[in-house]
């Protein structure tokens, strides 16, 4: 998969699980990638998640994606953006978001990963390690 | 969810989304949870993987599972496993080890249990918990 099939392939498998550090730990999660473009990924989360504080400890992650025996995984730093147009645009689009963030948006965190990719699919099994960056 | 239930859940559903540490950096990855009781949660991978040689240096580790929108996370320490009878009994299902132990012998195969782990479970069917509120924690 080049860098287009991938980014095509989070679009249409938008849930990943996305891994942090905490301390020594790892974490894990599932997570809706809002956007994956020439941009970057765009993931969204709230402020008083324990998620958002590891990555503000910590922005190295990896995200994992899995369908149809094809797994995409995408590591890098996180970007934390304090773009409010964005944050407009996700909650406009994630109805349920709109309780939350209806007195103001400062609770919202939205993250960017400009990472590298790594593809594996089960017929492919042997197949050496490559990083395509995104 | 009860431990039981959680369990019977991973045992259905035994996907795991296993991450790992390697320095600073987090890994993640799907996984096949080989066995899931009361004795713990077993995994088995190739030792020339880069998730082998994570987990030998820092076995702290979280796992995540996902089906019919409950989401299960499962954190703890995986112990090595040596034993050369599990081993057999695993390739024998994972047959895809065989060219490997053929040529490296038993120590191609690397076994981890995850013992006394803790669980926290996310229903996506019910109401969102308020963010930040603590989460419960299930000793598996």
């Amino acid at each position: 998969m080049d860098k287009t099939e991938i980014l095509k392939f989070i679009t249409e498998n938008p849930v990943g699980y996305l891994a942090t550090v905490e301390g020594k730990s790892a974490r894990v999660r599932g997570m809706e990638t809002f956007r994956a473009d020439e941009k970057g990924l765009i993931f969204y989360t709230s402020k008083m998640k324990n998620v958002f504080q590891q990555i503000a400890d910590n922005p190295n992650v990896e995200v994992c994606y899995f369908a149809k025996g094809t797994q995409v995984r995408v590591r890098g730093k996180m970007e934390v953006l304090e773009d409010l147009a964005l944050k407009k645009e996700i909650v406009g689009k994630r109805p349920f978001l709109k309780t939350a963030y209806e007195k103001s948006f400062d609770g919202m965190a939205v993250c960017r990963l400009k990472g590298k990719a790594t593809t594996w699919s089960m017929q492919d099994m042997t197949a050496p390690t490559v990083f395509i960056d995104l | 969810m009860d431990k039981k239930e959680i369990l019977d859940f991973i045992t259905k559903n035994p996907t795991a989304y296993m991450a790992t540490v390697e320095g600073k950096k987090p890994h993640v990855r799907g996984m096949g949870t080989y066995r899931a009781d009361e004795n713990g949660i077993i995994f088995s991978m190739q030792t020339p993987k880069d998730v082998y040689k994570q987990l030998v240096k820092n076995p702290e580790t979280e796992l995540c599972y996902f089906a019919a929108g409950v989401q299960i996370r499962v954190a703890g320490r995986m112990q090595l496993v040596t034993d050369l009878a599990l081993k057999k009994e695993i390739t024998e299902k994972r047959q895809f080890y065989k060219p490997g132990v053929e040529k490296e012998g038993w120590d191609y195969v690397g076994v981890f249990i995850l013992k006394n782990g803790k669980a926290t479970v996310l229903d996506m069917k019910g109401p969102p918990p308020p963010p930040g509120a603590p989460k419960v924690w299930v000793e598996l």
